[in-house]
């Protein structure tokens, strides 16, 4: 069964790209990606970064989409330190499928700068309890399905 | 830039095994490995860089590019395996985030429906317009205070060439 995504008339993030309703909180953008401070501001500054082409999720980027979404990623982290002078950490997440809360079904990278301090509590992640079978039997499997 | 000899992840680079970290594979820049982290986690896979770095800031574009990639490529395994319902890609950097070694893991776990923390329903719609001016004020922040964040980041930007 594939990964479950988000329904939706119209994908949000192709909106943006197409410039059909263009946000003022758009950071940037290249002929690869679009960086957007978001309105769910977990910590100041969390913004997003996307592929201009539609997209759903991580495992069907090209190597170029994902080269340059890791290059935006880093740009912008850099760019927040040197914003705010109290940032001291980064969580990097992204999610795919609404099992991992998804809500937008276009592949977006979360980059949240952290501080001492910050309201945000550390988010735990692996709680999911998809049947894993025992770690030898699973590398072997991950080995031969490796792309 | 953070002391390699105390790090989990370059002795598994160097031995193939440590703390609970088991290799799968590696590439010329990238190391991909099944690890759990603690007793509420199933095992998940992570990449690290083979060069110590803490931080993607302390990577060059090309190495986090291609860290990425291997990312990518683990998840495509991950989902052929376990054809999970949601995949979570994660990266904790710095004391602030509880990073677990002190070198740059980026992790992947499969994610199934039917546990409490961080799902969405199955047939979930997208909010309207989240990500546009036509919402005028968020969770945290209004609209205009995360224009002022725009403004900030792209002066920056341009600071950082």
């Amino acid at each position: 069964m594939p990964i479950t995504l988000a329904n939706g008339e119209l994908c949000q993030c192709c909106v943006i790209a197409a410039g059909e309703m263009p946000s003022l909180t758009e950071v940037r953008r290249s002929a690869l990606t679009i960086t957007c401070v978001i309105p769910r501001q977990h910590e100041v500054g969390h913004l997003i970064v996307f592929p201009v082409r539609h997209v759903p999720t991580l495992m069907e980027l090209t190597n170029e989409e994902t080269a340059a979404i890791a290059t935006e990623t880093r740009a912008m982290a850099a760019a927040l330190q040197a914003a705010y002078s109290d940032v001291e950490g980064f969580l990097i997440y992204q999610n795919n499928g609404t099992a991992s809360f998804q809500e937008v079904p276009h592949v977006h990278m979360h980059v949240v700068p952290r501080r001492v301090g910050g309201g945000w509590p550390r988010m735990r992640f692996g709680w999911s309890r998809p049947a894993v079978p025992e770690r030898a039997e699973l590398m072997a499997r991950l080995i031969e399905a490796r792309p | 830039m953070t002391n390699v000899a105390d790090c989990a992840v370059c002795a598994l680079i160097r031995d193939g095994a440590a703390l609970g970290r088991d290799e799968l594979w590696r590439t010329d820049v990238a190391i991909s490995y099944v690890c759990a982290f603690d007793g509420d986690s199933v095992d998940q896979i992570a990449v690290a860089p083979l060069r110590h770095a803490a931080s993607p800031l302390e990577l060059s574009d090309a190495e986090f590019a291609a860290v990425l990639i291997a990312v990518r490529d683990a998840g495509i395994a991950l989902t052929r395996v376990l054809d999970p319902d949601g995949v979570t890609l994660h990266a904790h950097v710095g004391a602030v985030e509880q990073q677990a070694a002190a070198h740059l893991e980026v992790l992947l776990g499969a994610k199934a429906f039917g546990v409490e923390f961080g799902e969405l329903p199955r047939e979930w719609r997208q909010e309207p317009w989240v990500l546009t001016d036509a919402v005028v004020a968020g969770w945290d922040e209004t609209f205009e205070q995360r224009v002022e964040i725009v403004a900030k980041l792209r002066g920056s930007i341009a600071a950082l060439g």
